[in-house]
Formats: C-alpha cells, structure tokens, sequence
C-alpha cells in the first residue's frame, strides 16, 4: 500500500480528469447511444401504456400484478446496497476503505430507486390519480388508508428517494467544488459553481457539512422500511405464499445481496475503464467479495427458514406453494434462480477467487438475474395459486412489459453514463482524508 | 331526414328548418317510449315517474313455449326482465336464455328495415304483394308454435288460402301431432330415473324442473347418459352410457320390472340398473322414470310404459292435450318434405317465419339449393340471417318486448305478449305478415291478437279479462287439459346397436341451436360444465383422448356418412368413451353480429331434423398446434382442498370454524346488517343468476380473447369442480359472489379507501376514488374483484347503451369493481321503508341473482334479524363459510352439498 503523500495529488488528478480532462472515447458515446435507445424506447412505451392503459400487459385476476412489480422490487433491491455501503459503513468506525466506493453506489441507488418508483406508477389503473396515495390535504377531505401496507409502502419508498438523492448530492458537494477548481472553461466552471453551492471549503463549511452528512446517514434504517414496506405489501394479505412474517427479512437480505452484486460489476466496470486500480485496490475487491457471500448466505438462509416455516406450518396450502415452486410450473426458473444465485457465489469462499476480478464479474453477473427470476417466482406464485383452485390462472408478460422492463434498464444506464461523465465519481475528499 | 340528406346544396332557411325539426325529435325522443295499449304491472300507469321503473308483465317466447316475465322499462326502455311470481310455472324464476332476451331487444344485429333484393324497401309495398302470394303455392315453415293467434292465422292460411306449414325446430323434438304433452312432476316424485333425459338442463321447461326439483333436491336421482348433463352433474349415481346403449338399459330396467326381455348386461350397467330400479320400486306411484327426447320413440313408449306400471302416471307424470300446435298430417310439414317439393317445384312462395333452416337444415338436405327454384321467397325474423340472404324479401320483425302476440307456457298456460316499448326499428309483427297473405294487409296486430281472445271470451266482459290478462301477464286457468294416459303397449325389442364410435348433438347450453350466437352475455356466458365461451368444441372421453394422443384444445375431425367437420377437442369428464358429443348453434355465417364464423357448424353431420345420434363415426387428430380456448377457470378439479365445497351425509352437521382473532374493533350495526347463503344442494349450476347479475349491474362483455387471458368481469361466478370417488364421478357448481367480509382483506389493503365497509355490513366499492392498484384483488382470497384492465363498458356497441340500469355506475376504464349485493335494490327498498317510517321487510330486497335463481338455491336478507330467512339458514346444520379460517368472516355463506355414500 502506498503513503498518503505519494497518492494524494494523483487521485485527484486522476478522478477529476475524468470529468474534466479526459478524451471522451468511442466506447462510452456507444454505450450512451445504446442506453439511450432503449431510453427513448421505454418513454414510447410509457406513452403507449398511459395512452392505452395497462390492458396491454398480460395482467389478469389473479394475476393482477405481473413484471411491473417483479421489476419494481428487484429495483428497490438493488437501491439498498448502496445504502449500506455508504451510509452504514460511515456510522461504523474503521472502514474509511469505503470511500473509494460509496459515491458511485449512491448514484447507484438513486437510480436504481427511482426505476422502482416508476413502476407503482406506470402499473395504475388510473396513473392521473396516483397522488391519492399522498397525504395531501384536499377539499374532498379523504385521506390515504392508513390501515395499507400499500400507503407505508409508498411513503417508504418516497422517503428513501428523497433521502438517498440528498445524501448523494450533500456528499458530492466538497468534490465538485474541487471540479469547479480544476475545470478549464468559464462555463463548466459556472455550472460546478452552482452545483457546489459556493463551498469554499471553510472549516465552519465542513462542520456544516458533517453534521447534515452524519444526519442523512440515518438513512440506513429507511432502506430497511424500504424493503421491508414493499414486503409487507405482499405478506399483510392473506395470500398463502405471502402471509408469513419471514418475508421482510427475506426481501431485504435478498436486495442487499443483488445490489452488492451489482456495486461490484460497477466497481469492476469502472476500474477496468478508467484504470483506477490505485483507488480501487484489490482490498476493495476482496472485502465486495466477502459482502457478497455474507449477503448470498444470509438471503440462502432466509430462503431455507420460508421454505422450512412453509412445511412446518402444516398448512396445505403453505406447502403447496412450496411444491409449486418446486416442481410446478415455475420449477425451471426457480431452479435457475438457485442455480445463478447460489452455486457460483460458493467460489468466493476463496480468498484468490475474491481478488480476481473476472471471477467476481462472474459472480455477480449470476447474481443480478438470479435474484429478477427470484422475484419473478415469489409474485406470481402468490397470485397463481391463490386459496380457490377454481381461479387459479396463468401469466404471459407482453412485449410492452418486456419494453418496460429493458426501458428502465437502458435508462439507468443511460442516467449512470452521464455520472460517469460529468461528476466526480469517487469521493475524492475522502480519500484524501483517509490517506492524508 | 332524406331530402336534406340528399340535397347538393342548402339554402339558409332550409337548414334552419332542418334544424327546428331535428331540435323537435330529439325533444320527443326524450320524452320515451311508452306503448300504446299497453297496461303496466303497477296499479297506477299513468303516474311514470322519471327515475322509477315500471313493470310491465308479458313473456318471451323460446321454442314455442312462453317464458313469462315481468319487464322492468325506465322512461319507456326496457332494461331487466324478471320472472313473473303469480304465473303457475317458475315461480317468478327465470333462465338464462330469458335474461338476456333483453340484451337481443337492443343487438345491434338486428335488421333495421325491410329489404327487397338486399336494397331498403317499404312494409307497404310487401302489403301490397302479399295476396297475390297467398295460394296453394304457399308454404309457411316456422318453428315451433304455442301462439294461439299465430295458430289461428296460420289455420286459416292452410284452411282458407290452401297453403301448407311446416315446422322445424332443431332444438327440440317436435311434439307428435295428436300425441299428448308429457309433464313430469319432479316435485311429487320420491326417487327419479333419467334414462338420456335431462330435465334440468337447459330447454323451454328449465325454470319449472329445477324448481320442482329444488324443493327436496335430496332425491335420490339416477341418471345414464353418454355425456355429462346438469342433471347427471347432480345425480346420486350416474353412468356414462353410449347414447346407443341407453335403449338397452331401458329394457333391462323394464325387465326388472316385470316388462318384457332382459338384456344382457355389462358389470357397471347391471349394477346401476339395479340400484335404479330398487329406488323406482320403492316409491311406487311417488317414482318417475324419463326417458330423454334425444331417445327413440320406442324407449319413451317403453319409460311410459314401466311409468304405468308403477302407478306413476297421472301422479309423478301427467299427460296434457298438446301444448304446442302442429300442423295435421304426419310427414308432410316436415323440413325435409319442403325441401321436397321445393326441388320438385310445387313450392310458388315460400314464407320463412322465425326459422333459420339454411343453417339448421341437417346433412344431405340442401336447402338452399332447393330454395332457389321457389319463385317467391320471404323471410320474417329479427336478423337478416343465412335464410334471409337466400330470399327475395327480407321482412324485419319485432322483438317479443316491441311486439303484441300471446304464447302459452309449458304448462299450457295461456297469456298475452304486450309491447313494452315501442319499436326501436322498422320492423312488423308476425302476425301482420301472416295477416298480409291472409288479405288484411293493415291488420293492427293487437286488434289481431284481441280477435282471437275475443273469440273465447264473452264480448261483455271482453275488456275486463283483456285488462286482467294484460296485467296479470297470463289467462287464469288456461293450462293444458289433462288426459288420461292409457298404458301404451309394449315396443317389440329393437336389434342392439353395434359398437363402435357414436356422435351424439345437443343444442348449446348457451346459444341454444344458433340462435343466441349474436347476444354478447350469451356468448361469454361460461357453459356450465365446460366454462368455455364464445365457441364450441367436440367433447369426448380421457380414454379415448388417450388413445388417440389428443389433448384439450387440439384440433379433431369428426366424420361420419361422407361429410366431416373440424373442431377442438375437449377432455370432459363423464363422457361416455365410444361417445363423442357435437354441440350445436356455433359457425352461424349471416346475421348473427357477435357470434358470426365462431366454433365449428355441426348441422353438416346431423343426420337428420331431429338427428341426436350417429354411428360409426371416425375421429382422427389434425395436425397443428393446440389453439388456446376462452375458458373461464381452466382448473375443474379440488386439488385435493376438501374445505372449499364442503359435502356432508344426509343429517350431519359441517363443524364449526375455530374463532379467529382479529386485531381490528367490531363493525357496529344499528340497521340492518345484510347477508347471504346459498345452497349448495339446491344449485344446479343453470347459470340463471350470472346473466341475472350482468343485466341488473350493467356489466359487460369482454370478448374471447380477454376472457381466454383471464379478464372476464362476470361478478357472480359459478365454480366448477369435478372429483373423481370411488362411487363415480362428482360435479360440484358453487356459486361465488362477493362475500362482503366482515373482516375484508380488501378494504385494509386499499391505499385511497376506495374499497370500504358500509353502515349495514356491504364491502362498497367507491369507483370514482379507485386508482386501480389491485392490491384488493390480491388480497382476495376469494378473487371476486373484477378489473376493467380495458374500457369494456365503452367497448361494447353503442346499440346496448339504452339496456344498461340507469340506477349503476358505468365503470371506466381502470376501476376495480365486483359484486355489490344489488346495493341499488338495497337502496331502493330503504327509501320505500324510509317513506312508510318501518324497517326494511325480509324478503323485500332480492339480488338480481337470488331473483332469478329457479332452484331458490339463494337467500338473501338481514342478518340482524334473527327471524329472517338468512340467519334461519345460517342456523342449518350444513352451514359453512367459504375459507372461514382465515378470519375474513364472509357474509355470503354456503350450506353444504349433501352426500349420501
């Protein structure tokens, strides 16, 4: 490991000239224009649903929510990594090691949450109206039903948007006043300026900014009720699948697990492309390794409680779910959900394995979809085999739901590439003050 | 307006005029459609109050038999038709087919004016031909006839202007011409044998055997048949029987019996027969035996004759003068002998009366061909259908609710059709046609009517009884004359039939022999043991499915004598194995609006007018792939969850739930806290109530390929589950609506409370405030919610805007909605309360369901009051909530089915 002084100019060189200096290359504006294709093709297709209503979809009675909420929570899965990297680890002493990771987790998760927010919305049958889900006063004097797990969902997940984008920008505020510093053109240095809201880096500056930054911290426990808002929704109903107290834990262990998975293809991506091996070390690499596997056991663990709970109880139809999930007409995919999520995580037991990024690509290129199809089986196998054979009922998604889906996954990317290119990717001041 | 229409350019003041004239109709238009002469239900007619309804008391003819009803019309326009509750048959009951007859008032298939050579032509100028027709050359088909005007016109038609008639009803046997009605008594009958015979079933006599029946449905009920009927479905012991077969067991049952040979008999069969005769024999003079219409006349002679035996006739079975008229003669009103002497040319004019024979026609009768050496062909009825494209003249006629006419039940009971609006088109009445050739072309049909009561009534109290009549909805005492049956001699025995594959057809238990195929609620209308819609399939057995490696949805063709048809297949369980069934009234080709081109035609294979059956049949599977079939619930079986319909034996009681807990305060009730139970012994699965619910609420159709991914919006659905036991196969039909849960998942999960408990108990949907989330649906156990994933209610044709009940919401596009237990009846009835300062009487609210139900299978009232009719039945010991464990506490109830073993 290198001293403090030896690094301490060139990270800042190095993390600003991405912003700043370097030489926009071939292979970014091709993955924008890709993301932004499929941007383009996910605001159609929105417009086509707002226009048409969710007919379109393959929704049904019982299977009146489809890929819109796997997507949804597997979104809001993703959006709690980032929290934990950050916030979590800034309120535990000793592991300033984050630094080189969290800025980029918490634009991660930004992201990630509003791609989950927008589904709720877009799966409406009156999306116009969906403010109704708000507690705004109005003359018609009725309230949101405080009793819904749906109206704490969705002040959960609002919250957390909220939170996450302040935290985010009030930790980016110190770095891009550095950009505004080194920027070369009057413009560029205007528009840091803006953004960086005047700091001048002034000690009573920075113990502002402690305090606002310690206290939006907090938010760790908001990506708690996050997931755990979106997994009361499903385990307050009756629904034998779901009604079980297990399933908030469950959900969250499982989100933590793919957007750690998903932390680290960032991590590699970035560290590939811009050669940040100094600021990214194989330390880093090592420790998103273990995460992983932590995360991976616990969701595995909270996977075999539901699946133990679900025989223990007795209930014909609790293990009848289990059996449909087993060898039903989901065997395939959840199968490969375990497969993808579990079998290749077993190499991280290895310390060799943990520092070689094609294996922990490898990993979590698994991960990533293996929970989706996780997701894909808990909504649907609660709403397709409900209590009545006699409803019992199928479900294709569409295209337009497949559009939706690929659309937010392009406009993440697309949003993620413009961080990339325009803001200060690693918390260079942290850095600095951990190896100062 | 014509004359503006066609007018190149306008002046000012023609526009304005134009426009005067448009501003006047449209104020008249609005000022509805009362009928002239016609006498409303209620007391006082000339009060029409906007927003209440009147009743207006009339019937609906079906295959010749009247369906008396009672016709509720807002402002002039008739929106729901309910039983008739003083009428002696139904008992203010209905059908399936009735319900909806107000959804064909409004089709838009419907013909709008009269059409010669396909172009628009007068009514007057048809009246001005119409002697010149009338003649010997004159032939009238119909259908079936019970209208004794239509009788008397079509009489003096063959008796003064030397015509002929003849009749073709495809659905029905028609009766034998001097041959006594057959009533069975399932009400007086202590055990019932059905050889082929489905009582229950849908037909004209529906509404009266299932009522008859529901009033001790503990019976045991022995039924052979080769596919499974409503009431094989609720049969002590059935047995899948070849059509071919059924002859056999027939005379093994007389011979039992003391009549006649035995046969000899397989294992399943001789036990079968001789639990049925055990049962027959122990209530002598209180049993029945049925032998189906679809048998030969032989077998029925032979049921007839064990019947007498048994001392069953006159008791269990009466015998009635003919209900139905026919014309005099044997043969010679056949469709096949006018097609006869079409082709011979002896036919110079041919009327088509309410008859649709160029699709009905069997195999090997080419009715079309044959029609086109007749000189003059005309065709009265509501659609320009196949016979219509044939004819010269096409001649629209009125719908039974436009039209003056009389009919007579199936009891023989006589009443008078009255008009309950005015026409919505240019379109006439039978009996104006009929009274056209008869030399009266300005014939007033009413006055036509009024003549033939006037006929049979004093001329001084005319008026009096015609008034009676007219309010009443039927002629007091007009039922058909019994006779005294003479036992018939024994049939000689037929040769058996060899083996081998047969077909058997049965008209479609929702668009009858073709002639629904355009009525929406119909076509979506699941099949009670299929819960397929909007088309038909080839039912045949698993082991014969096996067999041939056919699976559900793949495509068969079915052959037999030379013609073949091509149509997916359907596992149905309880089919017979060497039986395949083909169900008629589907591939209709001309005027039947939604229902055109759907399913396969099966009249191509019908052997003959009256085929039921033909042998020596070959199945083979076509290539390609299974075609996904719009069903309602693609699972029919238990999954082995024995809690959903609950059976118990005869006597016992369903143990009570565990009490569940629930976190949430009690509802309090200081009015009424509504309830309902139905019987799952009493249901039989006729699908009456689920038309019922769709008329009252406004509810639309889907179309097949919305039904087929799963988005019907049916609010009240009946659950179809078969298991296979040990004593045979059962069919349970459990009806589902709304249980509006004490403790409602629904009302909990909503996040804008747009789903919320009423003041008397209701789980109420607000729709306005509803931003469709579906969390209800989720949360449903049951899945009553229903979700317009599209604008159904804008979908459907603007022609059914005027059937739907002013007093419900129109859903839009995004909204949950689901069963609101009738809540506008509910309302109506506390006003009504309110204004006489009393609480709601029980029984003074009846769900549209509960209303229609035949099998009284429904109770509905007030829970509060223990001395109501639904908290007696919530205190009988089969009493049972659906998934009572979960803590919802429903409020729709079942009594379980019972099961003797």
């Amino acid at each position: 490991m290198s001293t403090g002084a030896e690094i301490f100019q060139p990270i800042t060189v190095q993390v600003a000239d991405i912003a700043l200096a370097r030489r926009v290359r071939r292979r970014w504006w091709l993955a924008l224009a890709l993301s932004g294709a499929a941007t383009v093709a996910f605001v159609a297709t929105v417009v086509w649903l707002l226009a048409t209503g969710v007919g379109i979809w393959g929704i049904n009675i019982p299977v009146n929510w489809g890929l819109a909420i796997v997507n949804s929570i597997w979104w809001a899965g993703l959006a709690t990594a980032g929290t934990l990297i950050s916030a979590l680890l800034l309120l535990v002493p000793g592991q300033q090691w984050r630094s080189a990771l969290n800025r980029f987790a918490e634009a991660m998760t930004v992201l990630a949450v509003a791609m989950a927010g927008v589904f709720p919305i877009l799966h409406l049958g009156r999306p116009e109206a969906v403010h109704w889900m708000l507690p705004l006063p109005s003359t018609l004097g009725v309230w949101p039903q405080f009793r819904s797990p749906l109206t704490w969902d969705v002040a959960s997940l609002l919250a957390y948007l909220l939170v996450s984008l302040a935290f985010w920008y009030v930790g980016m505020i110190p770095d891009l006043a550095t950009l505004r510093d080194r920027a070369g053109g009057a413009r560029r240095r205007r528009a840091y300026n803006r953004l960086a809201l005047g700091w001048r880096g002034s000690a009573l500056h920075w113990a502002r900014w402690r305090q606002a930054y310690r206290a939006a911290a907090l938010m760790a426990v908001l990506a708690a009720t996050l997931h755990s808002g979106g997994a009361m929704l499903f385990a307050a109903g009756p629904s034998a699948a779901w009604h079980t107290t297990g399933l908030p834990p469950y959900l969250l262990a499982s989100g933590v697990f793919s957007g750690l998975a998903v932390v680290l293809l960032l991590t590699l991506s970035l560290r590939a492309a811009f050669g940040l091996g100094a600021v990214i070390t194989g330390r880093h690499l090592d420790i998103m390794g273990r995460l992983l596997l932590v995360a991976g056991l616990a969701f595995l663990y909270g996977a075999a409680t539901l699946a133990f709970g679900a025989w223990y109880s007795g209930d014909p139809r609790q293990a009848q779910f289990l059996v449909e999930r087993a060898v039903g007409a989901h065997a395939v995919t959840t199968w490969a959900a375990m497969a993808l999520m579990f079998v290749p995580l077993q190499a991280l037991w290895w310390r060799r394995a943990r520092r070689a990024p094609a294996v922990l690509a490898a990993v979590a290129l698994a991960v990533v979809p293996g929970v989706w199809l996780d997701r894909y089986v808990l909504v649907l196998g609660g709403l397709q085999r409900d209590y009545l054979p006699s409803r019992w009922g199928e479900y294709a998604p569409t295209a337009a739901e497949w559009a939706l889906f690929g659309g937010t996954l392009g406009a993440f990317a697309f949003l993620f590439l413009l961080f990339v290119r325009f803001l200060p990717l690693v918390a260079m001041f942290e850095i600095r003050e951990a190896t100062a | 307006m014509p004359a503006i229409a066609e007018a190149g350019a306008l002046r000012r003041r023609e526009f304005l005029r134009g426009m005067a004239a448009s501003a006047a109709t449209a104020a008249l238009a609005g000022c509805g459609r009362s009928p002239v002469g016609a006498v409303p239900y209620v007391e006082r007619p000339e009060e029409v109050v906007p927003g209440r309804p009147l009743f207006y008391a009339t019937a609906i003819p079906f295959a010749g038999f009247a369906q008396p009803v009672l016709a509720e019309t807002h402002m002039g326009r008739p929106t729901k038709l309910e039983g008739n509750p003083d009428h002696p048959v139904g008992g203010g009951a209905t059908d399936a087919f009735t319900q909806a007859a107000v959804a064909a008032l409004y089709g838009p298939e419907r013909s709008r004016r009269p059409l010669r050579g396909g172009v628009a032509a007068a009514w007057a100028d048809f009246a001005a031909l119409a002697p010149e027709l009338a003649g010997p050359g004159l032939r009238v088909l119909t259908g079936a006839v019970g209208s004794p005007t239509l009788v008397r016109q079509l009489t003096a038609l063959v008796e003064e202007a030397g015509a002929r008639w003849h009749v073709h009803e495809p659905g029905l046997p028609p009766p034998q011409a001097g041959r006594p009605s057959l009533h069975p008594r399932l009400d007086a009958a202590g055990a019932v044998v059905c050889l082929d015979a489905d009582p229950l079933g849908p037909g004209p006599a529906q509404v009266a055997h299932v009522r008859a029946w529901s009033a001790a449905p503990r019976r045991p009920l022995f039924v052979a048949e080769p596919t499974l009927s409503p009431t094989g479905a609720v049969a002590r012991r059935r047995l899948a029987a070849p059509a071919g077969r059924v002859p056999v067991l027939a005379r093994a049952l007389a011979a039992e019996l003391g009549l006649g040979q035995a046969p000899p008999l397989a294992d399943d069969e001789a036990a079968w027969v001789a639990e049925a005769v055990a049962a027959l024999a122990a209530q002598p003079g209180e049993s029945l035996l049925l032998a189906g219409p679809t048998q030969p006349g032989a077998i029925r002679d032979l049921a007839l004759a064990v019947n007498a035996r048994l001392g069953n006739l006159g008791r269990t079975l009466l015998a009635t003068e003919p209900v139905l008229a026919m014309p005099p003669g044997g043969d010679e009103f056949s469709l096949a002998a006018l097609v006869e002497d079409m082709r011979g040319g002896r036919v110079r004019a041919l009327l088509v009366l309410e008859a649709n024979p160029a699709y009905t026609q069997p195999a090997g009768l080419d009715f079309a061909a044959a029609a086109r050496r007749v000189p003059w062909r005309i065709h009265a009825g509501l659609c320009r259908d196949e016979t219509a494209a044939l004819c010269h003249w096409h001649l629209p006629l009125h719908h039974p609710l436009e039209d003056w006419s009389d009919a007579r039940a199936v009891d023989g009971t006589a009443g008078i059709i009255q008009p309950v609006t005015r026409p919505l088109h240019e379109s006439v009445s039978a009996h104006a046609v009929l009274a056209a050739l008869l030399g009266e072309p300005g014939a007033d049909p009413r006055e036509v009517v009024r003549d033939t009561w006037r006929r049979r009534w004093d001329e001084d109290d005319f008026e009096a009884r015609w008034r009676r009549a007219l309010h009443d909805g039927f002629v007091a005492d007009t039922g058909a004359a019994p006779l005294t049956l003479a036992p018939p001699p024994l049939p000689p025995p037929e040769p058996d039939e060899v083996g081998g594959l047969e077909a058997v057809f049965r008209p479609d238990p929702c668009v009858w022999d073709g002639r629904f195929a355009a009525v929406p609620w119909l076509q979506e209308l699941p099949k009670p043991l299929t819960t397929l819609t909007w088309t038909n399939v080839v039912a045949l057995g698993a082991g014969l499915a096996g067999r041939l490696g056919v699976a559900t949805g793949d495509t068969v063709e079915v052959s037999a004598a030379g013609a073949a048809v091509a149509a997916p297949a359907w596992i149905m369980p309880g089919q017979a194995e060497a039986s395949v069934t083909l169900f008629l009234g589907y591939g209709r080709r001309n005027g039947a609006g939604v229902g055109r081109g759907r399913g396969y035609d099966a009249y191509p294979l019908r052997p003959g007018p009256q085929g039921w059956r033909v042998a020596g049949v070959r199945l083979r599977r076509l290539d390609g792939a299974a075609a996904p079939l719009p069903v309602i619930q693609p699972h029919q079986t238990l999954a082995g969850l024995d809690d959903i319909v609950r059976t118990v034996a005869p006597g016992a009681a369903v143990p009570p739930p565990a009490a569940a807990a629930s976190l949430y305060p009690e509802w309090e009730y200081p009015g009424p806290a509504w309830g309902m139970v139905i019987d799952l012994d009493r249901c039989t699965g006729c699908n009456a109530c689920v038309v019922a619910c769709q008329m009252e609420n406004a509810v639309p159709t889907v179309g097949p390929s919305e039904v087929a991914k799963g988005r019907a919006l049916h609010w009240l659905r009946v659950d179809l589950y078969y298991q296979e036991r040990p004593e045979g196969l059962r069919t349970y039909f459990q009806p589902v609506p709304c249980m509006h849960c004490e403790k409602a998942p629904c009302e909990f999960g909503c996040p804008v409370n747009a789903t919320v408990h009423g003041p008397e108990g209701l789980n109420q949907m607000v729709y306005n405030r509803c931003i469709g989330t579906r969390t209800c649906s989720s949360y449903c156990p049951y899945k009553v919610r229903r979700f317009n994933f599209r604008d159904y209610a804008g979908a459907m044709p603007a022609a059914y805007a005027p059937l739907r009940n002013p007093d419900v919401t129109v859903r839009a596009q995004g909204v949950m909605e689901k069963c609101t237990y009738c809540t506008q009846r509910i309302a109506a009835a506390r006003i009504e309360a309110r204004k006489d300062n009393r609480p709601i009487r029980d029984g003074e609210v009846r769900t549209a369901c509960q209303q229609a139900c035949p099998a009284r299978a429904i109770v509905f009232g007030d829970l509060a009051d223990p001395g109501s009719a639904v908290a007696r039945a919530r205190d009988d010991r089969r009493h049972y909530g659906l998934l009572a464990h979960l803590g919802t506490r429903p409020r729709t109830t079942y009594l379980a089915r019972t099961e003797a073993r």
